[in-house]
């Protein structure tokens, strides 16, 4: 037999007959990963393919919402046939994940019992977030909020880094 | 049973549903698939549809294994498997025939085999489920062992040694593991893309087989009926 294995295809590699008659067929995708064929996989990778399935979804005109900043969240509301839209109100003390999986924590406090929710940025069932006023917050997650107890758990209004917003 | 379609599982997210529910999906590259032989009672003694899928550098595939993807007209493939159907299904497919998602699109569940993440060796809690041995209460250096394995016990009723098909430690794993009845949840035929929810055998990159759901849990049975 003949020992020398075929190179390369097209054209067809030695030994094989192709009996059918027709051109070869070669699957493409990511499943056939080939370091020298073009296809989805190469053109995109993997993860960046799967997080462009819900890139219809992603919310464009977010606010700029940072830590420490209070917020309005607008969350509908289904009732049966009915929906309405409830506001929760407090402050920004931690943002995590990204893309679809984005989430945002926020803490308020009622009759000194500390209410926290986590909200899905990205979610339909969220109508709107209103940002009402730029707390000055040091660091990326607010937890230590969570030992204040009265005036101390509030937060300084902040005056630098507000330039985004002063659009200068 | 209807012919199954190879895919390769991508990896996961999520996707919000139109109430707002979070819903976890794994994303599967289905296809594009190429039925490279058709077995034949008369010729093999049963009827199946072999289907390959995945492209692999022709150096990296072997001689006789090119021969016979070229014989259905196609370039060397990574994986091949078959679906047993019944004869007059077989003659309803040529050979080299492309298969698409668009086989399987219709359908509302779908089954998925795939090969499990492997574990090594483990011990009877994680690999049974096991309770183990309390934490306290005079036990000592025993907390994650399987306790008494019985004694004096046979497969008939009375003997000498272990009944076979005991519960112990052992390798874990890397076996093939069917998902059935899993809701699809979005199809894109045009990029061969499925999306099903909730999590699927092995890890991402792998092969998996996906399949019209054969028989649905009881649950979801009802709903498609209750729909219908």
């Amino acid at each position: 037999m003949d020992p020398a294995p075929p190179s390369a295809y097209p054209p067809l590699p030695t030994g094989a007959p192709n009996l059918s008659g027709q051109p070869f067929t070669r699957a493409t995708g990511p499943g056939c990963a080939l370091a020298h064929e073009p296809h989805a996989s190469t053109i995109m990778d993997t993860q960046r393919f799967i997080e462009s399935i819900n890139d219809a979804v992603l919310k464009k005109d977010l606010p700029r919402i940072d830590i420490g900043d209070t917020i309005n969240v607008h969350a509908r509301i289904v009732e049966g046939d009915k929906e309405r839209v409830q506001i929760f109100q407090g402050v920004v003390i931690a943002r995590a994940g990204r893309g679809i999986s984005e989430m945002i924590t926020v803490r308020r406090v009622v009759d000194d019992v500390g209410i926290e929710r986590v909200w899905p940025i990205n979610s339909p069932m969220i109508a709107k977030f209103e940002v009402l006023r730029h707390g000055d917050a040091r660091r990326a997650k607010l937890y230590y909020l969570r030992d204040r107890r009265g005036k101390s758990q509030r937060l300084r209004d902040r005056r630098r880094g507000l330039k985004h917003l002063n659009g200068a | 049973m209807s012919v199954g379609l190879l895919a390769t599982k991508l990896g996961m997210t999520r996707v919000f549903s139109e109430a707002g529910e979070s819903i976890p999906v794994t994303v599967l590259q289905v296809g594009p698939c190429f039925v490279t032989q058709l077995r034949t009672k008369e010729k093999d003694g049963y009827s199946a549809v072999q289907v390959g899928f995945g492209g692999m550098k022709a150096r990296n595939s072997t001689i006789p294994q090119i021969g016979h993807d070229a014989k259905a007209g196609c370039a060397p493939l990574r994986h091949h498997r078959e679906f047993r159907v019944d004869e007059k299904t077989v003659g309803g497919f040529t050979l080299g025939q492309e298969l698409k998602l668009d086989t399987i699109a219709d359908h509302k569940y779908v089954d998925v085999i795939g090969t499990s993440k492997g574990k090594g060796f483990q011990g009877t809690m994680k690999r049974h489920n096991f309770k183990g041995m309390p934490a306290s209460r005079g036990v000592e250096r025993k907390h994650r062992s399987p306790g008494s394995i019985g004694s004096l016990c046979s497969n008939r009723g009375y003997g000498g040694g272990l009944k076979k098909g005991k519960k112990m430690s052992g390798h874990m794993g890397a076996e093939r593991v069917t998902v059935r009845s899993l809701d699809v949840i979005r199809v894109d035929a045009e990029k061969g893309v499925l999306l099903v929810k909730g999590p699927v055998p092995g890890a991402n990159q792998g092969m998996v087989i996906v399949r019209p759901a054969i028989r649905l849990y009881r649950s979801k049975a009802r709903k498609q009926a209750g729909k219908k």
